[in-house]
């Protein structure tokens, strides 16, 4: 019975290493190509050998010019204002519907809920021609806000918001009105405070979502005082010029800040999601 | 006659006065992958033009079609003058987004550009597309591995209007530079011969018109019959023998080619007079680049074919400014701004009498350039559904090119082109 | 869903207004742009018309797209969710630094879409992958993978499992910590092994997040066009030529807006019929 449960150990753990490496190889070459010259990367990309792979002369260089020569740092913060903007708002925006739907009962509320969950189901890039008439006859061009409104309201926080809810007990709020509470006390001081692992969780996914979001920046925010990171690495590759190791480089920054956020917080996301998904 | 001028003088000092008065600022936005050639020229046109400030935005080039069609078809003003590639310009003029600039240019001014050109920017009798430039394709090689290799390869005896390398003798050549480098693959030369733009039309449809094959109908609206020919047969199999042996160059995308020439890992390459440039930045030096008239088939030398046509400027039909707008685009194509222009951006002029020294100086490749002009270049097709046109195109010349069978991939171009075309013959 | 309690009488208004902030921003920003191009696709050159519909049914680029589409997501979409229901399994094991793997798992979610493009077309190019260069050493002759027909979907399929699957892994990890452990202590008493635990107790149980993985995956991997797009162009053969990208093509290459609008209709009415399908199968088993 042991030696059993040792060999099944071991064998997930063999599985486990196995997916860990498939998961992890494809961003090992673009990583290792961000720290060399791009005549580097061409002199040793044929005749596969160690160096293919491994620099030779290791070089920051890439990551020095993004930001002194190519205004990362403004790219950064532009992303950070744009995703800043987005979470708190969007955060209670959906919350707070989420509330009403969970808690009152009114007219049209199911068709509400299901025609809500129905439009959000359609994505960005199919209405992207639409969207940018809406935007430019707002005026909102080329602004933050043309990143900004357009996300705010989100379909998936709003439903996981509603599956969190439903586990609140009712005796909670009840008393609280009782004592003449108002719905805004009850949804900042007792529902919100059971939902942290929620919240969490859609903050994370939110974040990341925002972070790579890539066709509607590009289309509606074109200017560099506004312009957001996954934008900015498009622009390496000019008409005659491929500018491999700065696009790997940049490519790399931008994938960091989401990882860097996301690993200290994986174990809530997942209590979070719980919170959202199991019930019904 | 001089009453006229006497009057449209007066007209212009009142409403110059008028506008200074009112301390009228006029501001025009440019949209273009080129903003830092163009931001860096402008100051020398706002010094000529009191009151008229110039903003250049930069889109990357890959989006910029994808951009204008979200900003034309929400009838946007916010661009004034529009940075468009040439052959785009019929397709946009027929949605409607571009403004005549018949009133910007003279017909002597618009007659002095490559005929080409005008060609390409003119739908209906009206000009609608000045060109910032012209391009060229030549065929390049690396003089430091031909002399390495030790074969023998001299393009002093080719003057391109007799006589030019043919195929076959570059194809032979090539194969044997390569073996002479690399016999075990261990040096890592990818192909012999390259295509820069490979899957492009704009470069690989000089083959099939290199064999006296035409691009689409008179009208623009039909390919059958025209690339379903033996022109195209010809030039296709050619194409695919090729790639099938390893010759040309297979798997790597358009431009990849380029980088690769640079780093000595293709010895021969077919690029645009530009790449000269280019590759001085890639790393190569005036001493090991060397280069020559685009190889013509043996037996059809009198009927080769280069490719033509660049970048243009247009005026936005939306756009609010279209007086001050007319001005640039006038000023950056035919006027001082374009000799500006082709110091920060190598492009063949716009016309011959752009083609100088001192440009040569800059970049010898041009010398082929002039010689190509007007006498061996072929416009792109010129057609309202050229978007369709390139990406169907494309796909056929990259499908023959992974081993396609090419009487099929040609059927099929032509069934998917037709119905795609037959929306604009409606 | 609701709860009816002395909260509902009082409350009037209220509901309403809080729900104001999201209905205004919907409205504006998605409902408003999802009619306008339902309308666009009965206009043909600006005239209210059949027309459009007319040819597209009759062009034949469009019935392969739907071929395409449909055969992409037949493997894809089961894939997906096997593997990731798998990938849950595993890191749900009470094992020493777990977590870790969780991390690693969820981290080509969290990169964006270009950036894996370019990754996935380095490690298969044509000339000088490392995938090439791999199988080489097997004696495999080079591989087309992105340039051959017979191939470059199978790319893209594993592409987008590689970014997708921990994803969904994560809603799975969450629906496993929900079950109850004394329903295992149960099944073990009644002598059930792995297996038997697994079909019996924890599939049963994850029924609920399994509907909100299938709606969601379907509906994401129907859309999917940017691969396509970054990639392969549709290409080679028009194998890769999903409706989406067509759509794309349409609207943004080829100034067809209508065109664009009306593949884009057709493929949220498939959406939605496809939502309709799973939540009715789901259902049926429910009872």
């Amino acid at each position: 019975m042991k030696t059993k449960k040792i060999l099944s150990r071991a064998c997930l753990i063999a599985v486990l290493l196995v997916l860990a490496v498939i998961a992890l190889f494809p961003i090992l070459y673009p990583l290792m190509s961000s720290f060399r010259t791009d005549q580097e990367i061409y002199k040793y990309s044929t005749v596969f050998s160690v160096n293919t792979l491994w620099p030779v002369e290791w070089t920051a260089q890439a990551y020095l010019s993004l930001f002194t020569e190519y205004h990362f740092a403004r790219f950064f913060i532009n992303t950070l204002i744009v995703v800043g903007t987005i979470l708190p708002v969007s955060i209670i925006m959906c919350s707070v519907a989420a509330y009403a739907f969970t808690f009152y009962h009114f007219h049209g509320q199911k068709v509400l809920y299901t025609l809500l969950l129905l439009t959000f189901m359609v994505p960005g890039e199919a209405i992207a021609l639409p969207l940018y008439q809406v935007i430019s006859g707002l005026g909102m061009v080329n602004t933050f806000s043309s990143m900004i409104l357009p996300s705010l309201a989100n379909g998936l926080t709003l439903f996981m918001y509603c599956q969190t809810f439903k586990d609140v007990p009712d005796a909670l709020l009840e008393a609280a009105e009782i004592d003449g509470a108002s719905w805004l006390t009850c949804y900042a001081r007792i529902v919100m405070p059971l939902c942290v692992p929620t919240t969490i969780a859609m903050c994370l996914m939110t974040f990341v979502n925002e972070w790579n979001n890539y066709l509607w920046p590009l289309l509606a925010a074109r200017k560099d005082e506004v312009k957001t990171i996954t934008v900015a690495i498009t622009a390496f590759k000019e008409e005659n010029v491929i500018h491999w190791n700065l696009i790997y480089s940049s490519s790399m920054l931008s994938a960091i800040v989401p990882i860097l956020l996301f690993l200290p917080f994986q174990k809530f996301f997942v209590s979070g999601i719980a919170a959202g998904s199991v019930k019904g | 006659m001089k009453k006229a001028l006497a009057i449209v003088l007066t007209l212009v000092l009142v409403l110059s006065v008028a506008s200074f008065a009112a301390a009228e600022e006029t501001t025009i936005r440019v949209l273009t992958h080129m903003a830092n050639q163009i931001n860096a020229i402008k100051d020398s046109f706002e010094a000529a033009n009191p009151g008229v400030t110039v903003i250049v935005d930069q889109c990357n080039y890959e989006a910029l079609n994808d951009q204008y069609e979200v900003l034309l078809s929400a009838k946007s003003s916010e661009y004034d003058v529009l940075v468009v590639d040439g052959p785009n310009a019929a397709a946009y003029v027929q949605r409607g987004y571009l403004a005549p600039m018949d009133d910007y240019f003279t017909a002597e001014e618009v007659a002095a550009f490559s005929a080409a050109l005008v060609n390409q920017g003119t739908v209906n009798g009206s000009f609608y597309a000045a060109p910032l430039g012209d391009s060229c394709t030549i065929l390049y090689y690396n003089k430091d591995l031909i002399a390495e290799s030790g074969i023998e390869f001299n393009v002093d005896q080719y003057d391109g209007v007799n006589t030019r390398i043919t195929w076959n003798e570059l194809i032979d050549i090539a194969c044997q530079v390569t073996k002479a480098l690399d016999p075990d693959g261990s040096r890592g030369i990818l192909f012999p011969i390259a295509f820069g733009q490979v899957s492009e039309v704009y470069m690989m449809n000089t083959l099939p018109n290199s064999l006296g094959g035409a691009n689409i109908s008179e009208d623009g609206l039909h390919v059958a019959g025209v690339i379903d020919t033996e022109a195209w047969y010809d030039a296709l199999k050619f194409y695919q023998d090729n790639v099938n042996a390893g010759i040309f160059d297979r798997g790597l995308g358009a431009f990849e080619g380029y980088s690769n020439f640079y780093a000595a890992k293709i010895p021969f390459i077919v690029m645009t007079t530009d790449s000269y440039n280019y590759a001085l930045g890639g790393g190569m030096t005036p001493e090991n680049i060397g280069f020559t008239y685009l190889p013509a088939f043996d037996g059809h030398e009198s009927e080769v074919a280069t490719a033509c046509g660049n970048w243009t400027c247009a005026i936005n039909a939306y756009s609010s400014n279209k007086e001050a707008a007319g001005k640039f685009v006038n000023w950056i194509t035919y006027g001082e701004g374009n000799d500006l222009f082709l110091k920060q951006e190598s492009m063949v002029p716009n016309m011959a009498s752009r083609f100088t020294d001192d440009l040569y100086a800059v970049n010898p490749a041009l010398k082929i350039a002039a010689a190509e002009s007007g006498v061996t270049s072929v416009a792109r097709a010129v057609t309202p559904g050229f978007n369709e046109y390139c990406a169907i195109m494309n796909a056929m010349w990259e499908d023959v090119r992974n081993g396609a069978d090419i009487e099929d991939a040609i059927a099929d171009a032509v069934d998917q082109l037709e119905s795609a075309l037959a929306y604009y013959a409606e | 869903m609701t709860r009816l309690n002395a909260r509902d009488k009082r409350s009037g208004m209220l509901p309403y207004l809080l729900l104001l902030p999201v209905l205004v921003f919907a409205v504006i920003f998605k409902l408003y742009p999802i009619f306008y191009s339902f309308v666009s696709g009965f206009q043909f050159k600006g005239a209210v018309s059949l027309r459009t519909y007319e040819l597209m049914f009759a062009d034949k680029t469009f019935w392969n797209s739907v071929s395409v589409t449909v055969k992409m997501n037949l493997i894809m979409t089961p894939l997906q969710i096997i593997l990731s229901l798998i990938m849950a399994l595993m890191v749900n094991a009470n094992l020493k630094g777990i977590g870790v793997y969780r991390s690693v798992y969820y981290l080509p979610v969290t990169i964006s879409m270009p950036v894996a493009a370019i990754c996935f077309s380095m490690i298969l190019s044509y000339n000088n992958g490392v995938a090439n260069t791999i199988l080489g050493s097997f004696g495999v002759p080079v591989q087309g993978f992105f340039n051959d027909k017979t191939q470059a979907m199978a790319c893209i399929i594993a592409l987008c499992t590689w970014k997708g699957c921990g994803y969904w892994m994560m809603f799975y990890l969450a629906g496993l910590k929900g079950i109850d452990d004394s329903l295992y202590e149960a099944a073990t008493v009644d002598g059930a092994g792995y297996f038997a635990k697994l079909f019996h107790v924890t599939l049963p149980m994850l029924r609920r997040t399994t509907l909100f993985v299938i709606v969601a995956d379907t509906s994401t991997n129907l859309l999917l066009f940017a691969p396509m797009k970054l990639i392969t162009d549709g290409g080679p053969r028009s194998t890769t030529d999903v409706l989406m990208y067509e759509a794309y093509r349409q609207a943004f290459k080829y100034g067809n807006y209508s065109k664009g609008s009306a593949i884009t209709s057709v493929l949220i009415v498939i959406i939605l019929l496809v939502v309709l399908l799973e939540f009715r199968m789901m259902a049926d088993r429910d009872r």
